[in-house]
């Protein structure tokens, strides 16, 4: 198992890895130490968390229109099933 | 006197609390209101009808947004003008640089930006970038759910969703340059 330091180009490239939650537990052990040691990736790591923090609040809180779910009880009402 | 509301039914149980969900994705791939609606009641009707196939105890959300993905590039694609891209895929090392914030390197500018906005430039990117962007990083799936939902490899997913972020933060850091909220310049 690689427990090598990371440099910043593969923390960089394993970052969207890392924020999804999708990098194995090593990768992952092996970034956050890097992370910890290093600003600039911190930056980049901020600068991400920030974006996905604006995207998902901007986005987030919409539903589905009350008359759209009526008509779509009233559609399934009428509807054969297949 | 009133009627009394039907009973729901197995399949409303299982498919109507994935509507809101539904209809995000359905407003973010077609771009308004009224086509997002009439693609969610097909997207609805078409799952209805294909009920019998659906496998009890998996992932409901998975089907049913496949479903509506499958409806829109069927029926509404050719609807909405968008912005395509001559190397969708184009292989390209994840490029370490990116343009940053200018005087905010963290970007705590984007909190700064009203949701119109983000909407706006959420919505003008290509039809590619745009549907990995929502569905990864406004409805929380993971890679293999969505390569699976796009039919495309895992490696094209992570492709698709880094640049339509990077696209979507360039466009969104001109915002705040023009909003005056941040200086422009290269940074960290």
């Amino acid at each position: 198992m690689n427990r090598a330091p990371m440099d910043c180009a593969e923390a960089l490239d394993l970052l969207q890895d890392y924020l999804k939650e999708e990098l194995d537990d090593a990768s992952r052990d092996r970034l956050v130490r890097h992370l910890a040691a290093c600003g600039h990736c911190l930056q980049h790591e901020h600068f991400e968390r920030n974006f996905l923090a604006a995207l998902e609040r901007a986005t987030r809180d919409v539903r589905c229109p009350d008359e759209a779910l009526a008509r779509i009880r009233e559609a399934l009402r009428s509807a054969e099933p297949g | 006197m009133a009627t009394p509301a039907p009973a729901e039914t197995a399949f409303e149980r299982e498919v109507l609390p994935h509507l809101d969900t539904m209809y995000r994705v359905a407003l973010r791939l077609t771009g308004n209101v009224a086509n997002a609606e009439d693609l969610v009641q097909d997207s609805v009707l078409k799952a209805f009808r294909a009920w019998a196939s659906f496998r009890q105890g998996t992932n409901a959300r998975g089907w049913l947004l496949t479903i509506l993905r499958n409806s829109f590039i069927n029926d509404y694609r050719r609807r909405r003008r968008s912005p395509t891209l001559v190397d969708i895929d184009v292989a390209e090392p994840h490029a370490l640089i990116h343009e940053g914030g200018g005087s905010d390197p963290e970007g705590e500018f984007f909190h700064q930006l009203v949701d119109d906005r983000i909407i706006a430039a959420l919505d003008a990117l290509p039809d590619e970038f745009r549907e990995v962007v929502v569905l990864s990083d406004v409805e929380g799936l993971g890679y293999a759910q969505i390569a699976d939902m796009v039919g495309v490899p895992v490696g094209t997913v992570k492709s698709r969703l880094f640049r339509g972020r990077r696209q979507l933060q360039g466009v969104l850091r001109e915002y705040a340059v023009e909003a005056g909220i941040v200086r422009p310049g290269k940074a960290p």
